[in-house]
C-alpha cells in the first residue's frame, strides 16, 4: 500500500473527486457538516467513493502508463517503476484497478445502483485500456 | 476547489477502501475476504512483512 499511497499522496489536483463532490454538492449533499459531525461515511459514504473509486483508479492507470512509456518523472519524482522495480509498479497499479471495486457492496447499497455502478466501471476499464 | 479536495482528503474514504497499513485481522479480513479459506487463519497473517514488503526502494 506504501507504494499507492507513494502516488496518491504526491500532490495531484483531484480534479474527478472534486468535481464529483461538486455535481453531488449541487444536488443537496452537505459534505461539510457530515464531516464537522464524524459521520460522512454514513451519510455520503455512496458519493464519496465514487469520487475515490475514480481517484484511485486514475492513479493507477498513471502508474502503469508511466511503465508503459518507459516515463521519467511523474510529479516532480521519479516514477514508481524506476524508485520500486517493474514487478512492483505492475502489481501496485493492478491493485489499484481491482481493491476499489470489492468495495463495492459497503458503501452502494442499492442493487439497481450497484449493477450500474458496475456496468459503467466495467466499460470504462475496457475503454481506458482499449488501444 | 481547494476546499472540496481538503474535504476529500478530510473524509479518510481513501484509507477506507485501500488502508495504508493493515495492523489486525480484522482490518485484512475487510480488505480483502478473499485471501485466507479459514477465517482462524487471518490471526496468524504476517503484517510486518505485509507492511514491509513495499520497502524496497531502488532509487
Amino acid at each position: 500500500m506504501d507504494l499507492a499511497y507513494d502516488l496518491l499522496d504526491s500532490g495531484g489536483k483531484r480534479w474527478r473527486p472534486v468535481l464529483g463532490m461538486m455535481f453531488a454538492d449541487c444536488f443537496g449533499r452537505d459534505f461539510k457538516q457530515s464531516i464537522k459531525d464524524g459521520d460522512v461515511i454514513e451519510k455520503n459514504g455512496d458519493i464519496l467513493y465514487a469520487c475515490a473509486l475514480t481517484e484511485i483508479i486514475h492513479n493507477g492507470s498513471l502508474m502503469a502508463d508511466d511503465l508503459e512509456d518507459k516515463s521519467l518523472m511523474r510529479r516532480g519524482k521519479p516514477c514508481t517503476y524506476i524508485r520500486y522495480g517493474e514487478d512492483y509498479a505492475v502489481n501496485t497499479s493492478t491493485l489499484m484497478y481491482i481493491a476499489p471495486i470489492i468495495k463495492l457492496d459497503t458503501y452502494i447499497k442499492d442493487a439497481d445502483k450497484k449493477q450500474r455502478f458496475q456496468d459503467i466501471y466495467q466499460e470504462e476499464m475496457f475503454n481506458i485500456h482499449f488501444g | 476547489m481547494k476546499s472540496y479536495s481538503e474535504l476529500f482528503v478530510d473524509s479518510k474514504i481513501m484509507e477506507s477502501i485501500l488502508p495504508r497499513k493493515l495492523t489486525n485481522a480484522q482490518e485484512l479480513r475487510d480488505f480483502n475476504p478473499f485471501l485466507l479459506e479459514e477465517e482462524e487463519d487471518y490471526d496468524y497473517a504476517d503484517f510486518e512483512g505485509i507492511n514491509d514488503v513495499s520497502k524496497t526502494k531502488l532509487f
